[in-house]
């Protein structure tokens, strides 16, 4: 787990709490395909999926995982958006 | 004279180059790197909720991690997109028999187990609400939002007695080759 105060300030930040999959990860593509190459994007779900399913995510579509912090059941990841 | 027969034999040889040029051609394509597949399809084949439900989950999954989805609907698959208000009459008797019974449509779906004359889905559908599930009529529609190709099965329309305007819209109403062109592209080929 990324320390708190190195994570990185998100462009975007999206709030999937109390969705369950797949809408954290639906959510996720949204935001990031609205978002500009470089920016980085913050999600936060309550679903423990989200553990397993941003690091798949991320290796699909090729975009980078900069920091992850988890509290309780909250669960964020920050993501780098690598190319359009 | 040894210079003069050179030129004789040149043009003999000639011809067997292009020859054994042709015959490494389908060598090389055997060596060479196989196409990269990349993407899903899914027969939906059951029309049940829970099995539907797990069908779109992994559509609009696959969707929004870039890849191309093909949904290729089929016998009880096909009541997921007939249109809840499709004309149940006007048909041939058996058929009009069999929409009476079976009206088909996204939002009344039963589900495999625990149906118990349609409380189960009701109860089911309850549950889902309160996790901000969405329901099947929604995930169609997240679906096709997200560019996933949904095509409907032609043959078992005929079966079912069900024609292009009982069903919500399609991207295309096709048969097994237009199925296995894309299966044969894509990765990971599931049927539900």
């Amino acid at each position: 787990m990324t320390d708190i105060a190195e994570l990185p300030r998100a462009a975007v930040v999206v709030d999937a709490t109390g969705l369950l999959c797949p809408m954290p990860i639906v959510k996720l593509a949204e935001a990031v395909k609205s978002a500009e190459v470089g920016q980085v994007i913050e999600v936060t779900a309550t679903d423990p999926g989200l553990l397993e399913d941003a690091p798949a995510w991320a290796r699909m579509t090729r975009h980078e995982i900069v920091g992850q912090y988890s509290k309780g059941d909250r669960h964020s990841f920050w993501f780098r958006k690598l190319h359009a | 004279m040894a210079i003069a027969t050179a030129p004789t034999t040149t043009p003999a040889l000639a011809p067997a180059i292009p020859d054994a040029l042709t015959d490494l051609v389908p060598q090389a394509a055997a060596t060479a790197e196989p196409p990269t597949r990349e993407g899903v399809t899914i027969v939906v084949f059951s029309g049940e909720f829970d099995r539907v439900q797990a069908a779109f989950n992994i559509a609009v999954g696959a969707a929004s991690s870039g890849l191309p989805v093909t949904m290729f609907f089929t016998f009880w698959g096909l009541d997921v997109i007939t249109r809840p208000d499709a004309r149940r009459i006007g048909r041939d008797p058996l058929r009009t028999a069999f929409r009476i019974m079976k009206p088909g449509g996204a939002n009344r779906l039963p589900l495999t187990r625990f149906n118990f004359l349609g409380l189960g889905p009701k109860l089911m559908a309850h549950l889902m609400g309160q996790f901000k599930m969405p329901t099947v009529p929604e995930m169609l529609e997240l679906a096709r939002s997200l560019n996933v190709k949904l095509v409907a099965c032609t043959i078992t329309m005929g079966v079912m007695g069900l024609t292009n305007e009982d069903l919500v819209p399609v991207d295309s109403y096709a048969g097994v080759a237009t199925y296995l062109a894309d299966a044969q592209a894509r990765a990971t080929n599931l049927f539900i």
